[in-house]
């Protein structure tokens, strides 16, 4: 890049923000916002950005921004977009967010009949495996093996991820992907790809938490990287439900590299969990390659 | 830019219903903060190693951009005889290049000869108050460098020569196939062109005599060199029998030696005897090089020893002379006895212990003696000699007052990058005193990572009263990030004659890259300790703490919680954290 | 204008378009589905220019409407019981956000045990909310109720909560007015918001409140509430003008000089109006009383029209389990620390479930509402023993 040149895309928030250090659903925001420019409409539903935003009478928001009772961001959304049609402001984006208890869990069902109506709007769901914003509680994006205050299970016993992104192509969207605050660049390509089309566009980025992962706020990226790099968290887009692309592959590492990051949060797995894993890793690798191929 | 906090007192400041009234910009975030990040530039390993005190990341920065004219004056600053050590330095900055760990080190020198061949015009030097004479004896790469400096400056230098021709070592001791005399002449007239007047035949202790020097200048600089061949110590040797290694060498550059036949031993490990082995090879001998300890304790770089060895040398280790065989005047062999390694001497180094009874006799038309030269101290006899060589301060100053000296005749190592560095720093040293300032002071300002090159940059900015622009504490490899590194390019190939083609000329064996090639190497360069605007730092803040502005970055403090993302995340570790003082007031 | 026989769903629809509204979202649910498909017909057809979102919860509808109406667009939506529990969270959040829907309740009973019949339990529990209630007593009354909500609604911020029947007035087909378009759009100008969410100028809404500075909000609504009772008259007023037709906060009926006055809200009102004729044509002193606003409560229009009885009676289509009807409790309530408060009133609680209230059921009420020793406790009409 070249620094003497101007930021292209404006900053959207001011700072201050109520994030913990190193927080990575504000970096998430700010490329996502800064990408979708100044003519977004923005829904916030309960979570960790709630707060993020700040208390009233402060906002950090540029756009505008409608705070919502949870798990309504998609449903916000298409009341706000129906309303921009039939005010002829069809320009205008619609942005609905919201972290993983939003989308995975309390919010599913509002999600899945925007999908299922092809809604003209934008929903990123930021992911840090785990209710945060109220202490660590599990939620349908929790690993099995991360430990939260609210999983009873222990290791392999615990229930498996659900896949948001499947879940979404399967509805047959035009656009469902994933991003990582670890890899910005992919996830501004994508938010730049999603804001040219239209009907329900679908990213899923993994941000994880140095609070809630017990990690020191300055590890965050380099996790963020090595779940991208151990297959955990592919970076992947589905365009109209039916067509792969893997956008990125960097260097692979084996699960136990991202694991041996995180022994505080990942303490319920043995060694030979971690081999389990690492099979159904290479599995879905194979399966997820297989599809980009065939398209 | 902070806001000011929103207080609703009475009814009639609230809203009509919750909407936003300012910004969280009024939540100085700032206030949460443990640890400050903070740029900082840091010494570049190259930087640190360069005896010399070239800025080898600032030019090979400049020329990853194309910009071949600020690679060239960024050198040419730092390193009067570029286009000398880009052909004959040993590479000390490619060795501790970080890229190293990576894949392969930058091919730094490659880029510096590009750079040392353009043509460009240094910012003339802050001139002296008061210009001063100046006496400098020998004109090898201490010499030139430290009279160069001298005149850059505005004093008046006057270069005293032994020999006919200038350069020293340079000229008479490197053969051309590592430096054609062409690019020597072209460095010379370069230096001269600062105006230094030239006394050429005219040799210290016999022509003129120190104190006589003394008299006539405000300061002298000696650097005679150290051109006594040791003695290999067999009997029969004073007769003439063997031939010390660089009179050999400057008898062939003189053209007194043109075609030689038959054998030749050269006896020693170091750059001399390689060269004298690699010349006899050109003039058609079979040269066979005798080294009393293993190849592993070979002085000479292990570059050379390689392609003296792809050329048709033969490098015999842990072999000694014991006895010169005669036939009259005409050499016709040398009695070796084999040795093993001992337990290791005074210096360090393993002593050769001779192996009884394990004598051969091997023919040879020549022998040559390169195992290393000594001083002469009969060319000042009033000054303090040590057993290797004159000795002098950290400053370069010796026992007497402003007689200075640098390069082989001083104790220090014996290369010509070293040369360079240490005359340069006398040279500042000398005018910083001349200017009324404290050399002590001025030495720890302008020391490169803590020594011993010097930096003419940090000259400047000491002269000008600015303050220091970077710290001196090295980048480690820890501290750069190779994971933003970009995949692994392969280091440049560099234009090589064959050996085969190599032995049958001096044509330079070593050529020079193409700009553009030059350019792309560079481009490998990891930036170590030096912000190169990659952005990662602006990309992965949270807080949106990092603005960008003309190629530089400011943090704002006011919100910056110090997660140290932006420290963890730059490739080059540009960024330094320090704790955030808060219970001290 | 034109006259048709209309269902209580459809007036309702009729009421949404002649307001021009222009983003309905609404999931179906007995006894409410006419609503909703006669919207979509007319949002299908394009005599009302709407966006018509068919959202998969209640929970969904509301969000998606205070979403809509934030933006700047009127929003309109029914539902009943199951379906109103469900967007309970959001009821408290539309009147938080000042939003002003219109929504039409049609009274269902709450499950469990399962039923689909007309009782007032589902809307008396949200009363709490902030929204304004209202109870119709006719068709025409749910038309022309959505028409001066949406006014109402608009004028003080607060979202409208129409309640009909469930089957009673929801499925019941009778004559209903449709008015003029053009006439209706002088009652109701378009709405504008103060502020609503345009990037042309950002605003946030709703971010967390601290308690320094939360009970002001509150506060608002309730001063809101206060206003609306003075504007709901105007409203009413004003509609009476275009439309000759007036309903009120209350509809006191022949309760001048009455000395037994019988309260009740919606359909009952029509069956009561008849047993009140009967005895009057006897001579008998005898009233009834329609509340039709239970929020805001009309108390100092509940204490004046009381002013002649000597008892009063309040029949509940709901109960409080634990305390008795809703109504009855209102009532008492606001007539705490008058005089009134010592006249006996008798709390009667009929129709639970759906169970009709006949004309020998009210009589039932009347003779005791009479008695020398009336019930202190809420007394279960009809209940088989």
């Amino acid at each position: 890049m070249d620094p003497a040149a101007p930021a292209t895309d404006a900053e959207l928030l001011n700072p201050g923000l109520n994030s913990c250090p190193g927080c990575m659903a504000a970096l998430a925001m700010r490329h996502v916002l800064r990408t979708m420019g100044p003519n977004t409409i923005l829904t916030l539903t309960t979570g960790c950005w709630a707060v993020i935003d700040g208390s009233f009478p402060y906002t950090s928001s540029k756009v505008p921004l409608l705070h919502g009772a949870f798990g309504t961001a998609a449903s916000m959304a298409t009341g706000v977009r129906a309303a921009l049609d039939i005010l002829h402001k069809d320009d205008v984006q619609v942005l609905a967010w919201g972290g993983d208890g939003a989308t995975f869990d309390i919010g599913m069902s509002a999600l899945s009949a925007a999908a299922f109506r092809n809604e003209n709007v934008l929903y990123v769901c930021y992911d840090n495996e785990a209710y945060m914003n109220t202490g660590v509680q599990r939620s349908g994006a929790t690993p099995p093996g991360a430990r939260t205050t609210t999983n009873i299970e222990v290791g392999l016993a615990s229930p498996r991820k659900k896949n948001i992104v499947e879940i979404m192509a399967s509805h047959g969207v035009p656009f469902a992907a994933t991003a990582s605050t670890g890899y910005p660049d992919d996830l501004i390509d994508k938010v730049r790809y999603a804001k040219e089309i239209k009907g329900f566009r679908f990213i899923h980025i993994h941000t994880p938490c140095p609070t809630g992962w017990w990690l020191p706020p300055d590890r965050v990226v380099h996790v963020a990287r090595l779940a991208v790099r151990a297959r955990l968290h592919p970076l992947y887009r589905v365009i109209d439900g039916a067509r792969y692309v893997i956008d990125l592959d960097p260097p692979p590492v084996p699960v136990s590299d991202y694991f041996d990051e995180q022994r505080r949060r990942m303490h319920g797995l043995s060694i030979e969990d971690a081999v389990t894993i690492q099979s159904e890793v290479d599995r879905r690798w194979q399966v997820l390659t297989a599809r980009a191929r065939a398209c | 830019m902070a806001e000011q906090q929103i207080v609703l007192r009475r009814l009639s400041d609230y809203p009509y219903k919750s909407i936003a009234l300012g910004t969280t910009r009024a939540n100085l975030t700032g206030r949460w903060r443990y640890w400050r990040p903070y740029y900082q530039t840091r010494r570049a390993p190259c930087d640190a190693h360069c005896p010399v005190g070239s800025p080898a990341i600032g030019f090979v920065q400049a020329a990853s951009d194309g910009n071949w004219e600020r690679a060239a004056t960024m050198l040419r600053e730092e390193n009067p005889l570029a286009a000398v050590t880009a052909r004959v330095c040993y590479r000390p900055c490619e060795a501790a290049c970080h890229r190293r760990q990576y894949d392969a080190p930058i091919a730094i020198q490659a880029v510096e000869r590009v750079a040392a061949d353009q043509t460009v015009e240094v910012p003339a030097f802050p001139a002296a108050d008061r210009p001063r004479s100046v006496a400098v004896v020998g004109s090898g790469p201490a010499g030139l460098t430290f009279a160069y400096y001298m005149a850059a400056f505005g004093h008046r230098v006057s270069l005293f020569e032994a020999r006919r021709d200038l350069g020293g070592l340079l000229r008479y001791g490197i053969p051309p196939y590592r430096l054609p005399k062409v690019v020597l002449d072209r460095e010379v007239e370069r230096l001269l062109a600062a105006g230094i007047q030239i006394r050429s035949d005219c040799r210290l202790g016999r022509d003129v005599s120190l104190e006589e020097l003394e008299a006539q200048y405000e300061a002298v600089f000696l650097a005679p060199g150290a051109s006594r061949s040791l003695a290999i110590r067999v009997p029969g040797e004073d007769t003439g029998a063997v031939t010390p290694g660089l009179e050999f060498l400057r008898r062939v550059h003189e053209g007194g030696i043109r075609g030689l036949k038959g054998r030749v031993a050269v006896v020693g490990g170091g750059n001399t005897a390689i060269d004298a082995a690699r010349t006899a090879l050109r003039l058609g001998a079979d040269a066979v090089i005798l080294y009393r300890r293993s190849r592993n304790e070979m002085p000479a770089h292990v570059d050379e020893i390689d392609r003296a060895e792809a050329e048709g040398v033969q490098v015999e280790t842990l072999v000694a002379p014991v006895e010169l065989q005669r036939r009259g005047r005409t050499v016709t062999g040398l009695v070796i006895r084999r040795n093993e390694l001992g337990a290791p001497g005074p210096d360090g180094r393993p002593v050769p212990v001779p192996l009884p009874g394990t004598e051969e006799t091997w023919p040879f038309d020549l022998v040559i003696s390169a195992i290393g030269e000594a001083v002469d101290a009969d060319v000042a006899p009033g000054l303090t000699w040590g057993s290797a060589g004159l000795v002098v301060d950290e400053w370069g100053r010796t026992g007497r007052a402003e007689v200075w000296a640098a390069g082989d005749v001083v104790d220090m190592p014996r290369t010509v990058a070293d040369a360079i560095g240490r005359a340069k720093r006398a040279a500042l040293l000398l005018d910083a005193r001349w200017r009324g300032l404290d050399p002590a002071v001025m030495l720890s300002r302008i020391q490169v990572a803590g020594g011993p090159a010097v930096s003419m940059a940090k000259y400047r900015e000491a002269l000008a009263g600015q303050p220091s622009s970077r710290a001196e504490d090295v980048v480690a490899y820890d501290q750069l990030n190779a994971e933003f590194f970009e995949p692994a390019a392969p280091r440049v190939a560099l234009p090589q004659l064959p050996p085969g083609d190599g032995r049958h000329s001096f044509r330079e064996v070593v050529g020079t890259l193409s700009a553009e090639a030059a350019a792309s190497e560079a481009a490998r360069c990891l930036s170590c300790g030096h912000c190169n605007g990659c952005d990662n730092c602006w990309i992965y803040c949270p807080d949106l703490c990092v603005s960008r502005e003309s190629g530089h970055y400011h943090i704002d403090y006011d919100y910056c919680k110090g997660c140290t993302l932006c420290v963890a995340v730059c490739p080059r570790g540009a960024i330094s954290t320090t704790e955030e003082r808060k219970w001290r007031g | 204008m034109e006259r048709l026989i209309l269902s209580g769903n459809h007036a309702a629809a009729y009421g949404a378009w002649l307001s021009d509204v222009q983003v309905t979202a609404a999931y179906p649910i007995s006894p409410q589905t006419g609503i909703v498909e006669k919207l979509a017909e007319l949002v299908a057809t394009g005599r009302l220019k709407a966006r018509f979102i068919n959202s998969e919860s209640e929970h969904s509808v509301m969000a998606s409407l205070i979403a809509a109406s934030e933006t700047g667009a009127r929003t309109f939506t029914a539902t009943s019981s199951q379906g109103l529990a469900l967007m309970h969270e959001l009821l408290h959040w539309a009147a938080g956000a000042r939003v002003p829907i219109v929504m039409v309740n049609v009274n269902r009973a709450m499950a469990a045990p399962w039923t689909m019949f007309c009782d007032q339990s589902d809307s008396v529990a949200q009363r709490d909310t902030g929204w304004i209630h209202l109870y119709c007593e006719d068709n025409q009354e749910v038309l022309d109720s959505v028409i001066q909500g949406f006014r109402l609604a608009e004028q003080v911020l607060l979202p409208v909560m129409i309640n009909m029947d469930g089957f009673y007035i929801s499925y019941t087909a009778e004559p209903v007015e449709i008015h003029d378009l053009e006439t209706v759009r002088r009652y109701l100008p378009p709405y504008r918001p103060p502020v609503r969410l345009d990037p042309a100028d950002p605003h946030t809404l709703h971010g967390g409140t601290d308690p320094t500075m939360f009970m002001e909000m509150r506060y608002q609504m309730a001063q809101a509430m206060d206003r609306a009772l003075t504007v709901a008259e105007q409203a009413d007023t004003d509609f009476a003008a275009l439309f000759g037709r007036r309903y009120g906060l209350l509809d006191p009926y022949r309760c001048d000089d009455a000395e037994l006055i019988l309260i009740a809200t919606g359909s009952v009102m029509g069956t009561l109006r008849e047993v009140i004729d009967d005895h009057r044509a006897r001579g008998e002193a005898i009233g009834a009383l329609k509340i039709r606003y239970l929020r805001p409560f009309p108390t100092d229009a509940l204490r004046r029209a009381l002013a002649p009885a000597r008892k009063v009676a309040v029949i509940d289509r709901n109960v409080s389990i634990g305390m008795g009807g809703v109504f009855w409790q209102e009532v008492r309530s606001a007539l705490h620390g008058t005089e009134a408060a010592s006249k006996p009133v008798l709390g009667v609680l009929a129709g639970i479930g759906g169970r009709d209230v006949t004309p020998r059921s009210l009589e039932t009420v009347i003779d005791l509402a009479r008695s020398d020793d009336p019930p202190e406790r809420p007394f279960w009409l009809d209940l088989k023993r």
